[in-house]
């Protein structure tokens, strides 16, 4: 008896929590505008972590995962794992599209001695727009500059780019008695174009 | 037996408060962030072209509608919507060419008729995928629109396939083939990183199907397209180029990206149609 009272329970209150996603008001949205702020803050300083050599591999490989936690989570589709893209394009003309894990790992393993990455005061996120999951999108947009070195600090590749990532603030939790709306924020795919020429470069 | 129900029951009241965590706690706890030393990141201040370009087609209406409605200086707002570099366009050196009278047209129709386009008007889109078709590369390219729904959401979806060259030169008809009712829909902001889900989405279903929600697109050429990707013939592997096209008055706008350090720069105009004319 006591099974089914609390199976019922369960139930009961379990889906209540999937009801209906409310619209979110402006003032809501600005807010979560600028929680993405922070998470691509978040998501440049791992970057930056990533690619130090001057860390332990652990530390890199810490700083990997948390990057990676940033992002939505990997989907199963035809039995294949999926995972959100970055689709790097430079202007030699060259494409080239792998998942966000892949791109962190090859950033640890670049061949240059010393990496030096540069972030600059200009990161913005666009207007949030709903979506016919639910859910609401957003696209981050933010510079860098990036410069891998030698030994003996002579400048080997050097690049500036842009970043557009897409932002998905997916419905957490509704809380109908405080008529409030929790949303998460999770990254998406990401396209990393060049901007060059940098002057010294 | 009264005491477990009540047990229960407050257990049961603890659910809905379980989504709490995570958004509104603070960040994750980061050790190597500490190990680093350096809790806050270094950032130079923005260039001026990083914070002139243009990162967003709602951006563009936003300065479009503002250059439309400005008495003064409006007509400069206007023309520095357009790609500069665009050798079409008046400048140094450069021989007149129509283009630049349509240009005009254009700047004088919008400032008489104060054009406005709603942020959530009619938009489309035609992107060019890198495909290889065994193993041959070759272009497919996918025409797209955004359409809205009446909860205020919007997604985009294709319209019109054009096929590989190599495709169309194969004779027969495409290969019967079984297409799943899945039903995709792209998010409304996936024009502003290339269309990458719906790459990723090509990949994951080997189909066009999900995302081609009417069925008298369905035509020809998307059968071909539609057979060669179930087949594993076809393989998308990148997208190479976005397009944008924005409707105001009797005009239509093609939108590019401009990827460049200067303030003209992001999404601009890169061509206009009239409509009237053919």
């Amino acid at each position: 008896m006591m099974k089914y009272i609390y199976i019922f329970l369960l139930l009961f209150f379990g889906i209540g929590r999937l009801h209906a996603q409310p619209e979110m008001d402006q003032k809501r949205l600005a807010e979560f505008q600028k929680l993405t702020q922070q998470r691509v803050n978040d998501l440049q300083l791992y970057i930056s972590l990533i690619a130090d050599k001057s860390l332990s591999i652990e530390q890199r490989e810490q700083a990997v995962e948390l990057a990676v936690s940033l992002f939505e989570k990997d989907y199963m589709v035809n039995g294949k794992r999926r995972t959100p893209y970055v689709q790097v394009s430079r202007r030699n003309g060259t494409i080239s599209s792998v998942p966000v894990r892949i791109y962190f790992k090859n950033l640890m393993n670049v061949k240059f001695d010393k990496v030096e990455i540069t972030y600059y005061d200009a990161a913005v996120v666009s207007e949030f727009e709903k979506g016919t999951d639910g859910n609401y999108h957003a696209t981050a947009t933010y510079y860098q500059q990036f410069k891998g070195m030698d030994k003996k600090g002579n400048l080997l590749y050097g690049s500036r780019d842009r970043k557009d990532i897409r932002v998905t603030a997916q419905s957490a939790a509704v809380y109908a008695q405080a008529g409030k709306e929790d949303l998460k924020i999770f990254f998406g795919d990401i396209t990393v174009r060049d901007t060059v020429p940098i002057p010294g470069f | 037996m009264a005491t477990n129900i009540i047990t229960l029951w407050a257990f049961a009241l603890l659910i809905p408060f379980s989504g709490l965590r995570a958004q509104v706690a603070p960040p994750q706890a980061d050790t190597t962030r500490q190990a680093a030393g350096s809790t806050d990141l270094k950032k130079r201040a923005a260039e001026s072209f990083m914070n002139g370009q243009i990162k967003y087609v709602s951006d563009f209406i936003d300065r479009f509608n503002n250059a439309a409605k400005t008495e003064n200086g409006g007509e400069n707002a206007l023309r520095a919507l357009f790609n500069e570099d665009d050798p079409r366009l008046p400048g140094t050196g450069r021989q007149h060419h129509p283009y630049a009278s349509q240009v005009d047209a254009f700047v004088q129709s919008v400032q008489t008729a104060k054009f406005i386009i709603p942020k959530r008007g009619t938009m489309r889109a035609v992107i060019g995928i890198k495909v290889r078709c065994d193993g041959t590369p070759d272009t497919l390219k996918l025409h797209l629109r955004k359409d809205y729904t009446a909860d205020s959401a919007a997604y985009w979806h294709i319209v019109r396939v054009i096929a590989p060259s190599r495709l169309l030169e194969e004779k027969g008809n495409a290969r019967k083939m079984q297409t799943s009712g899945t039903r995709a829909e792209l998010p409304p902001n996936a024009n502003e990183v290339s269309f990458l889900p719906l790459l990723r989405g090509l990949d994951d279903y080997q189909s066009l199907a999900p995302f081609t929600h009417c069925m008298e697109c369905r035509d020809a050429a998307w059968q071909k397209v539609e057979s060669a990707l179930q087949s594993g013939h076809m393989t998308t592997e990148a997208v190479i180029s976005n397009k944008i096209y924005l409707a105001a008055g009797d005009w239509e706008m093609e939108l590019g990206e401009f990827i460049r350090e200067k303030e003209n720069s992001g999404w601009l105009i890169s061509d206009l149609v009239e409509k009237t004319k053919p």
